[in-house]
């Protein structure tokens, strides 16, 4: 029924585009003028307004209609049924849904069976009315900007407002996602900061969720688990700082060969090669990390007398500052190379030599694209979870020893939220708590890292 | 005609090539020290290609090739044993877009005595960029604002920076590949003046597109058309009474 709605709807768009195109045909030779827009316009304008506001109406329907049901459903529960809390409620609901699509699993109660039996033709009706609704409507808009097409309708003008405005809505659609996930994760943060105190959280030393249960929830009585935030933290920093002192020079100086010394030839080769480096999924990085550099490390340190922990912040550091490499090399090349070949000109024709002009002329005016490559790098080592979880391990020791185990916010988060968890527990609720205080840190490190270009582009060019 | 003037730039069957592409066909030719030289020619003919074989910029570019001997106060610069970054500091080049880096005014002047470390201290470095800004016209405008960045300034006035970051170096000889293109009428005129008060010190070879430039500020032109040297001579001779028929058309407005 659906599928026919959206093909039937299409088709009268497609209908209403000919009969714009020849109408404004028929006026044109009738009255011997030129339209205003091309014939093309007249036919898109009312084949526009058939298709998409009815098609969104029903795709909106579509996915709203589920909450109305379940409302339904609600006040049609069996009077004598005791129900504990809203998870109960919820997989009741789920249930019903389940039979009504027809997955039956065990043996039902009779008035589960009669409940989706109702559903079932609630959504059948559901469907008849809104299929007619469209078409109606498709009809109605269509015919209704037919009635616009005339010698002077500005129909091209309106056509660019239509798409402009399909444009806006698309942006509106990202921004307002962004700034959904966001609010979510403040209000179960909020959620979070009434059961375990922020300054608590922000200042604590110790990172240990594991004991939760209904003693920290229930009865005030803390001690058991501790969410202090601050190892996560650190070993945040220390992981994405051994990273960046890996990817940062190799990814500038490779970018510096590819983009001044590198001929053609071997440019072609590495530059595909160092993006093929970026496609590799993380959990591959991960492996090499815990199986290989791990434990080279390991055996290296045990050479020299060092006691290095098998698995650490450096092997982990090191293998993200190789995965890092790639966007630094490839956006510092893109940056390098759209410095302006005259500046190279003035340097050399002073008599620079060639590290000369690189380094005192070149690299200065890319400084910006440069600073912008290396936030870029940042963030990724922030937000790295799967090497991490490998091979720097789980422990939440506050250390800033690269030779030791420690973990990070993102691999922390993970760990929470692997496997079942009671949503409701403080536990589940820290992972929105830490993701939130992730956020902000990173918004402040865009910000001064925007301002530090900002501030450099005003000296160089 | 050049006996009267000591030559500094001597050049013998210079042939330069752009991968299979000949650019420059055979061009022999001797440039006066201290005299301001203009080559003229229609668009493609090889002056700027020319031009910048005379320090050797070419070899930046990849494909370029280059013939036969071109010999810079005496000695052969394409010679194997010959450094380019001293040739460049003695042979600089002013370009036809104002190119100044985007650094401060005085570190753009500065840019060059640093690299060859002509100053041993702050005092004569500064010395050194008063006097190149004195030397290009334009102290007076930039001695308040020696810390903003050189791309602040206008076209005129980088044009005049780029000159000043020049003759900082103290080269002897100057390349100019059409300096006044990208300049109104009265920058132009400044840079003109400048040009004539530098050929006392500097030997100066523009490439121009401009007849009246030509005739205005040189005392040698040289005709190119299609990679070939069609004439040369004193300035005054060629504007009056050229030799050549292709220079006369050119000369009159007829190609070009
Ligand atoms: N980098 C290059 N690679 C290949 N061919 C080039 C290159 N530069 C110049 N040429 C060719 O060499 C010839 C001479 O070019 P050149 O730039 O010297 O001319 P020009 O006389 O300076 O012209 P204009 O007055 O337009 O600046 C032209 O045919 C041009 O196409
Ligand atoms: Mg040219």
């Amino acid at each position: 029924m659906i599928p026919a709605t959206y093909i039937v709807t299409t088709l009268i768009g497609i209908f209403l585009f000919f009969l714009g195109k020849n109408r404004i045909k028929n006026i044109c030779m009738n009255e011997n003028k030129k339209p205003h827009s091309l014939n093309i316009y007249h036919g898109l304008f009312p084949a526009i307004l058939s298709i998409v506001p009815p098609l969104i109406l029903l795709s909106l329907w579509i996915i709203c209609d589920d909450v109305i049901f379940d409302q339904m459903l609600k006040n049609r529960l069996p009077n004598n049924l005791i129900i504990e809390g809203k998870q109960t409620f919820l997989i009741l609901l789920a249930a019903i849904n389940n039979i009504a699509d027809g997955i039956i699993v065990g043996e039902p109660e009779r008035w589960m069976m009669d409940l989706a039996q109702k559903l079932i033709i609630w959504r059948g009706h559901s469907d008849s009315l809104i299929s007619i609704i469209t078409i109606i409507c498709s009809f109605a808009f269509g015919l209704y900007a037919l009635s616009f097409v005339k010698i002077d309708f500005r129909a091209r003008n309106a056509v660019e407002k239509l798409i402009m405005i399909g444009l806006i809505i698309c942006s509106l659609i990202a921004i307002i996602t962004t700034i959904g996930i966001i609010f979510s994760v403040i209000f179960e943060s909020i959620r979070f900061f009434k059961l375990v105190p922020i300054y608590e959280f922000l200042t604590g030393l110790t990172w240990n969720p594991e004991f939760e249960g209904a003693a920290r929830a229930g009865s005030g009585q803390a001690g058991l688990s501790t969410y202090g935030s601050i190892p996560l933290f650190v070993g945040t920093f220390l992981i994405s700082i051994i990273a960046l002192s890996v990817s940062v020079p190799v990814g500038l100086l490779s970018a510096v060969y590819l983009s001044e010394y590198a001929t053609k030839k071997i440019r072609g080769i590495f530059k595909p090669l160092l993006e093929i480096l970026a496609g590799v999924p993380t959990v591959v990085y991960g492996f090499f990390a815990a199986l290989t550099i791990a434990p080279f490390f390991r055996e290296t340190g045990g050479l020299i007398g060092l006691d290095v922990a098998s698995e650490s912040a450096l092997a982990a550091g090191f293998v993200m500052g190789i995965m890092i490499i790639p966007f630094v090399s490839s956006l510092s090349d893109d940056v390098i190379r759209a410095v302006p070949q005259s500046l190279r000109d003035a340097a050399l024709g002073l008599g620079s030599t060639k590290s000369e002009t690189i380094k005192k002329v070149v690299l200065p005016a890319a400084l910006p694209g440069i600073v912008a490559s290396i936030i870029l790098a940042v963030s990724r080592a922030v937000g790295e979870t799967m090497i991490v979880v490998m091979a720097a391990g789980l422990a939440a020791n506050l250390s800033l020893n690269p030779l030791d185990a420690v973990t990070t916010v993102t691999a922390q988060i993970v760990t929470i939220l692997v496997g079942d968890q009671e949503f409701e527990s403080a536990k589940t609720l820290s992972a929105f708590a830490l993701a939130l205080t992730l956020i902000i840190i990173t918004l402040i490190l865009n910000f001064f890292a925007l301002q530090i270009v900002k501030k450099y582009r005003e000296k160089y060019d | 005609m050049t006996e009267t003037v000591e030559s500094i730039v001597n050049c013998k069957n210079v042939s330069v090539y752009y991968g299979q592409k000949k650019a420059i066909n055979n061009i022999s030719i001797d440039i006066g020290r201290r005299s301001i030289t203009a080559f003229i020619g229609p668009s493609g003919c090889g002056k700027s290609t020319f031009l910048r074989t005379i320090n050797r910029m070419n070899d930046t570019i990849d494909s370029c090739r280059i013939e036969g001997t071109v010999i810079v106060d005496g000695k052969d610069i394409y010679d194997p044993s010959i450094d380019v970054v001293p040739l460049r500091a003695k042979v600089g080049m002013v370009f036809q877009k104002p190119n100044p880096f985007p650094k401060s005014i005085y570190e753009n002047v500065a840019y060059g005595p640093r690299i060859h470390g002509l100053a041993s201290n702050k005092s004569e470095l500064d010395d050194i960029v008063e006097k190149a800004l004195k030397g290009a016209g334009l102290w007076n405008e930039a001695r308040d604002r020696l810390d903003e960045s050189g791309t602040s300034l206008s076209g005129g006035q980088q044009q005049r920076l780029c000159i000043a970051r020049t003759i900082a170096v103290e080269p002897q000889i100057i390349l100019m590949d059409e300096p006044c293109s990208a300049l109104d009428p009265i920058a132009t005129s400044n840079i003109e003046d400048l040009m004539s008060d530098l050929a006392k010190e500097y030997t100066i070879i523009i490439v121009t597109h401009s007849m009246q430039q030509a005739a205005r500020v040189s005392q040698k032109t040289a005709y190119f058309h299609l990679g070939n040297l069609i004439e040369y001579g004193d300035t005054k001779e060629i504007f009056v009474r050229p030799k050549d028929s292709q220079t006369e058309a050119y000369i009159s407005g007829k190609i070009g």
